[in-house]
């Protein structure tokens, strides 16, 4: 009789847990892998089932009156996604070290790797911008690289760089989330401030086919090519990545 | 004998001396050796966002998490910077050149750090920052974008030509002054159309049935707050068969244009407003309808358009028309040769 009972009891549950659904708030919009739920409540709100991402919590129609005596609505992170990874950027040295430079040679290259997490961010962008052109104590100059005659560059175009007769300081860009135009390893010089705009050269947006992720990385190699009558010294810059995730 | 053996012993021993002293250094090394790293330059930021709609008059805080992950101590500093969008796609365009007005709106609450002071953040240690608002009662009801930015200062400790990094991670503050909590909302849809058409005849775009539709929806925030576009794409044709996609609740900013995205539930990712289309299910052909309805904040209806297009094989019959081309002109030929024969 005992054993009976609790085969009826066990049956029972397995068919409870079986079929009978869970009980959810009304007023969402239910898929498969995510739920938007109706803005009605204020503050955070919403429950997903998505694991890489959140649709709920939002703005909007707050409960009649509830603005009122708050007096303030607050929403951290962004709507659809559901990560607590914190947006993070990385620089793996702090700085381009030439050593000594070479003239007329496309051997002074020094590379650098951009590291994104940008998990909890919709889309992102690493922009670059150097505070002067690579200057040495006794004020000479390595000028920007306009790169070869036949294919110029600028800080916004790439252009080719492979004659040892084009002085100057470029880079490109080589990984994941960098704009096309670095494709065919084309050079562009580092724009400066405050003249120059910073130039984005790692990102993506959602629009441009983001995909939320660990360990983004990307490579900036930079060159230097002088000729044989720039003056001795130690020239130095300082460039600045700016990561920004998108609003 | 014994003497040479005792002599060897000794020779034997002088080595295994040795070898022990080596040995007991290397494992000294190994033990206590200040382990050597790249100096690498690595900051984490919590939330990437923030957004806040307030009354004039109040205040809130908001902690924000900041991380040094790299393998260097980091010198720090802050500043709030207005924005603006920089294009369509979500992208910030950082106005150094103006300061923000609102600037006296925003302090640091920690005791030992107000904005804009520098501050050191040791490897692998984490940094609370509380960030006030305090909108002043006169306060214009308007919306205000800034992004909260930290920086690292650069260390010169290389006497040989370098570039030096400077590294600067931000989180955007999209912050509304409002009243009532019901600032004046409006969109206009600037485009809605289906990117990969082959052609457009009057108001009906013309598509291949094996291509995917690509829905181009384009949002203009013409109101006087920001707001989300909350609503879906449905496709529908004369079969009955109605496809969703759901558009992607990004932000749209005042007098701004935002492309909107969809969310792809098989895949859970922003992903574009595409019909996917196979063989078994969706093939498409015949006249179709699109139309997109979306609310600002909030699911609903408010704002919709609809397009209608044409779903042909048209790359079929292109393709059967090259094949059946030069068959037909080798049968004409060979016709004309064999009556020229006769």
């Amino acid at each position: 009789m005992k054993i009976k009972s609790i085969i009826v009891f066990s049956l029972f549950f397995v068919f409870c847990a079986l079929f009978l659904s869970e009980a959810k708030a009304q007023s969402s919009l239910k898929s498969t892998n995510y739920e938007i739920t109706l803005p009605n409540l204020n503050m955070v709100g919403g429950n997903t089932t998505s694991p890489g991402y959140k649709m709920g919590v939002t703005g909007g129609q707050t409960a009649p009156g509830l603005y009122t005596s708050t007096g303030y609505k607050i929403k951290a992170g962004f709507q659809y996604i559901h990560s607590i990874i914190p947006f993070s950027f990385k620089l793996s040295v702090i700085a381009l070290n030439f050593g000594t430079l070479n003239p007329e040679v496309l051997t002074n290259n020094q590379s650098l790797t951009l590291t994104v997490n940008s998990g909890s961010a919709g889309g992102y962008q690493v922009k670059v911008q150097e505070n002067d052109p690579l200057t040495s104590t006794a004020l000479s100059n390595i000028p920007d690289t306009t790169c070869d005659t036949t294919d110029t560059c600028t800080q916004t175009d790439a252009g080719t760089w492979t004659q040892t007769t084009t002085y100057g300081f470029g880079y490109n860009m080589a990984g994941t989330d960098v704009p096309s135009e670095f494709s065919g390893s084309k050079y562009k010089n580092f724009p400066d401030t405050p003249a120059e705009s910073p130039v984005k050269i790692m990102g993506k947006t959602p629009a441009e086919g983001h995909q939320a992720g660990k360990n983004k990385t990307a490579t900036l190699n930079a060159r230097i090519n002088i000729s044989n009558v720039q003056a001795a010294g130690t020239y130095r810059n300082i460039l600045t990545f700016t990561a920004i995730p998108t609003y | 004998m014994t003497n040479f053996k005792s002599i060897s012993n000794f020779k034997y021993y002088k080595y295994y001396k040795s070898f022990s002293t080596c040995l007991f250094a290397y494992l000294l090394i190994c033990l206590f050796a200040i382990p050597v790293h790249a100096q690498t330059l690595s900051l984490s930021i919590w939330p990437p966002l923030l957004e806040v709609m307030i009354q004039p008059g109040k205040s809130i805080t908001q902690v924000y998490k900041l991380t040094n992950g790299g393998k260097t101590d980091l010198v720090l500093t802050s500043r709030l910077v207005p924005f603006e969008p920089a294009d369509e796609l979500g992208n910030v365009r950082i106005k150094n050149d103006s300061p923000s007005v609102i600037s006296d709106w925003f302090s640091f609450q920690n005791a030992d750090l107000n904005l804009g002071d520098s501050f050191v953040l040791k490897v692998k240690e984490e940094q609370q920052v509380v960030l006030r608002i305090k909108v002043p009662e006169k306060a214009l009801e308007d919306d205000y974008y800034l992004t909260l930015l930290f920086e690292s200062l650069p260390e010169f400790n290389i006497n040989q030509s370098a570039a030096w990094s400077k590294i600067q991670i931000g989180s955007n503050l999209l912050l509304t002054v409002s009243e009532t909590g019901e600032p004046p909302r409006k969109a206009e849809i600037v485009e809605f159309k289906i990117k990969n058409a082959w052609f457009k005849l009057s108001s009906w775009q013309f598509i291949d049935s094996f291509a995917n539709p690509l829905f181009s929806l384009r949002i203009k925030n013409i109101g006087r707050s920001l707001f989300k576009p909350m609503g879906t794409i449905i496709v529908s044709g004369w079969t009955g068969g109605k496809y969703p996609l759901e558009l992607l609740p990004e932000n749209i900013l005042i007098n701004s244009i935002r492309q909107s995205q969809c969310f792809s539930t098989d895949k859970n990712q922003p992903s574009p407003c595409q019909l996917e289309t196979n063989w078994k299910s969706k093939f498409l052909l015949g006249p179709y309808q699109a139309r997109v309805s979306f609310g600002l904040d909030k699911i609903s209806e408010d704002y919709q358009q609809t397009i209608h297009f044409f779903a042909f094989p048209f790359s079929l019959m292109a393709g059967l028309l090259l094949l059946i081309l030069p068959l037909t002109i080798l049968l004409k030929n060979y016709q004309i040769k064999q009556k020229d024969d006769f």
